[in-house]
């Protein structure tokens, strides 16, 4: 999950990573009020979990409160991506002589975390290639060495009069992200200011939820068992798609794909832990409900502890909630799944269609809904 | 004996024995034939569960027993010290099973095990299914029949659907891995297919994975240039899906589907576009 701005500065600054001087204004009055605090010429940059620096209208400089509290009014309450904006962040505008990039990222390729380092010039680094990227392997049970540092520093050209100052700030990110079990710590820009400070002028984090459960203000967010987990909101399609365990949700849909053609295609999708509740099977169900294109559900559970026909009485339960809204392609493996298929098909206030393997069920659905869009 | 339980012998200790996971998995596998000869969960040392013996630590489990395969069903936030304790033991193999160990916890791991990764299968890994003879993991005895195609996926539960639609198709199976489908593991499916190039018992490998980056180019690679049993491929994941946790951020490179799937043929591998296509590729 990305951090906010802000609260990855404030996870910097706890890290002993210089920052600017900023506060965040939930409200213009607010904005207003910081800028005269900080009574200094101001950067308001909205707060998205994406980062904003590239999209101008979300972040503006301002020469006085008045016009702090003008573009706070402009952009609070704006919707982008999905999400409303609720926070700007107001920052003193700093002289910059120069400018970099430097983050510490999981690369999963090698298994370790490595850290990259570019100047910033007139284009953003192109964080795909290797061209122009200082990068150096971190060892995890090591942590960086300062050769590294001293490598990185000299490859990106900061100042030799900064070396020291540099090694401190990479040190302190590293650190953050460790601590923070980030899978990514940027900071973005790292800028060498007028008065000759290097700070933190910009900066994002990635924290990996499977950690959620250690980290203090995460627990709430924390992945228990029975957590469903959704895919591709923006997948608007029409086929939904339940299955336990992803490997096989991706299989279900590109076998939609490939039966489909270009008619018909799959919609929001959820994969579900095996066992599932008839709570998490609900939260599923009325999750890719919401998805309006949907026209067919296929579910395809293939189920280790718990019977099919528990299973099927529970899916019975958590389509009714859903008002029995779409009729249902469902395929039950496992212990009793000729029992649980029969539960299924007996009940007649539904609409539940069934098939022997994976491929009818699919081209079934398909079927159904090019019949429908006729 | 597949190459790939040659250790079994020894017998099998349950890291976790006594958890929901644990316990449910250990009944099935005992059921199947497994020589599970005792447990393990810190403080509940002298206990019993399933009938066999829990001791506090690997160690002693061992001592006591001579087990020689460790199979990991400790919840995610202790996983990792569980699998470090195993290799401490210098226990021959583990198999970790555990989905959601966090990636720096892993990445520790990792770094720890150095050049002997071939000692752990996964994390969030369905383990190994040799039918008819012993099942070390969660994958369903029914599902399966004694054959000689092996059967290598990194996917979880998509495994048992390939696998059942092999055998009702009348293609049985030597052994079946699933080595996991998290992006930071222990054997990889290069190492995995060089034990099956050197099993006798099996003639032609089904390769199932999740286009997960880097692993199945270098799969394409090996197959082409050192396997000479045929192998047939199923990739999923056409579509960019986000999953929570592995955010898209810096990497090498991450290949294209269509560029895996293009290396694959380059190695002669078959490429299936369905589990259903499978058991034809095989003929």
């Amino acid at each position: 999950m990305r951090l906010f701005e802000y609260q990855t500065k404030l996870r910097f600054a706890q890290f002993g990573i210089p920052i600017s001087d900023g506060k965040v204004a939930t409200t213009p009055e607010q904005a207003f009020q910081i800028t005269q605090e900080l009574n200094a010429v101001v950067v308001l940059k909205s707060q998205l979990r994406e980062p904003v620096h590239l999209d101008a209208d979300l972040i503006k400089a301002a020469q006085t409160p008045l016009e702090a509290k003008q573009f706070a009014t402009e952009v609070l309450g704006l919707e982008r991506n999905g999400t409303r904006i609720d926070r700007v962040l107001v920052e003193a505008l700093n002289t910059i002589k120069l400018e970099f990039y430097v983050a510490v990222s999981a690369d999963y390729r090698l298994g370790k975390p490595v850290l990259l380092a570019s100047v910033i010039g007139s284009t953003y680094p192109d964080l795909t290639e290797h061209n122009g990227i200082a990068w150096e392997p971190i060892n995890p049970l090591l942590g960086i060495r300062s050769y590294q540092i001293v490598s990185v520093a000299s490859e990106i050209n900061v100042p030799r009069e900064h070396w020291r100052a540099f090694e401190e700030v990479v040190q302190s990110l590293y650190r953050c992200y460790v601590e923070s079990d980030a899978i990514l710590a940027e900071i973005n820009p790292l800028i060498l200011t007028g008065e000759n400070v290097l700070l933190a002028s910009g900066g994002s984090m990635v924290i990996d939820e499977q950690a959620f459960f250690r980290q203090p203000g995460f627990h709430t967010l924390s992945d228990s068992d029975n957590e469903p987990v959704c895919f591709a909101g923006s997948m608007q399609g029409h086929i939904g798609c339940i299955t336990n365990g992803t490997g096989l949700l991706k299989a279900v849909i590109d076998l939609v794909h490939l039966y489909g053609s270009n008619n018909v295609l799959p919609g929001r999708c959820a994969s579900i832990p095996n066992g599932a509740s008839v709570e998490v099977l609900t939260r599923a169900l009325e999750s890719i409900a919401q998805d309006s294109e949907v026209r067919v559900l296929i579910a395809n559970l293939f189920e280790l502890s718990t019977p099919c026909d528990v299973i099927a009485g529970r899916l019975l339960l958590a389509l009714q909630v859903i008002g029995n809204a779409l009729p249902v392609f469902v395929r039950l493996q496992g212990e009793k799944s000729v029992q649980g298929t029969e539960i299924l098909m007996a009940e007649a206030s539904s609409r539940i269609y069934t098939a022997d393997t994976l491929t009818d069920l699919v081209q079934h659905a398909v079927r159904f809904v090019n019949l429908e869009i006729e | 004996m597949s190459v790939f339980v040659r250790h079994h012998s020894g017998g099998v200790i349950i890291q976790g024995i006594t958890g929901r996971e644990g316990s449910f998995h250990s009944r099935q596998m005992l059921a199947y034939g497994t020589n599970i000869v005792a447990g393990v969960t810190p403080g509940k040392g002298g206990e019993w569960a399933e009938g066999k013996p829990i001791f506090d630590t690997v160690k002693a489990a061992i001592n006591a027993t001579g087990a020689t395969v460790s199979i990991i069903f400790v919840p995610a936030a202790n996983a990792a010290d569980a699998i470090i304790e195993a290799l401490d033991s210098n226990i021959e193999l583990i198999i970790c099973i555990t989905e959601g160990i966090p990636v720096s916890d892993m990445m520790r791991v990792k770094a720890y095990i150095g050049h002997d990764e071939n000692r752990l299968i996964g994390p969030n890994c369905p383990g190994i299914l040799v039918p008819e003879q012993v099942k070390l993991g969660t994958i369903p005895g029914y599902v399966a029949r004694g054959g000689h195609v092996g059967v290598l996926t990194s996917t979880g539960t998509l495994t048992y659907e390939i696998i059942q639609t092999l055998s009702k198709g009348g293609i049985g199976q030597s052994t079946c891995v699933g080595i996991g489908s998290d992006a930071i593991i222990g054997m990889s499916l290069v190492e995995a297919l060089a034990l099956f190039e050197h099993d006798p018992d099996t003639e032609k490998v089904v390769l199932v994975s999740e286009n997960t980056g880097h692993a199945e180019m270098e799969a394409a690679s090996f197959i082409g240039s050192t396997m000479t049993k045929p192998v047939v491929a199923y990739i999923v994941g056409r579509q960019n899906l986000e999953l929570p946790g592995t955010v898209p951020l810096y990497e090498s490179e991450h290949p294209s589907k269509d560029a895996v799937i293009e290396s694959l043929k380059v190695a002669g591998v078959r490429v299936a576009w369905s589990p259903d296509h499978i058991p034809e590729l095989l003929a």
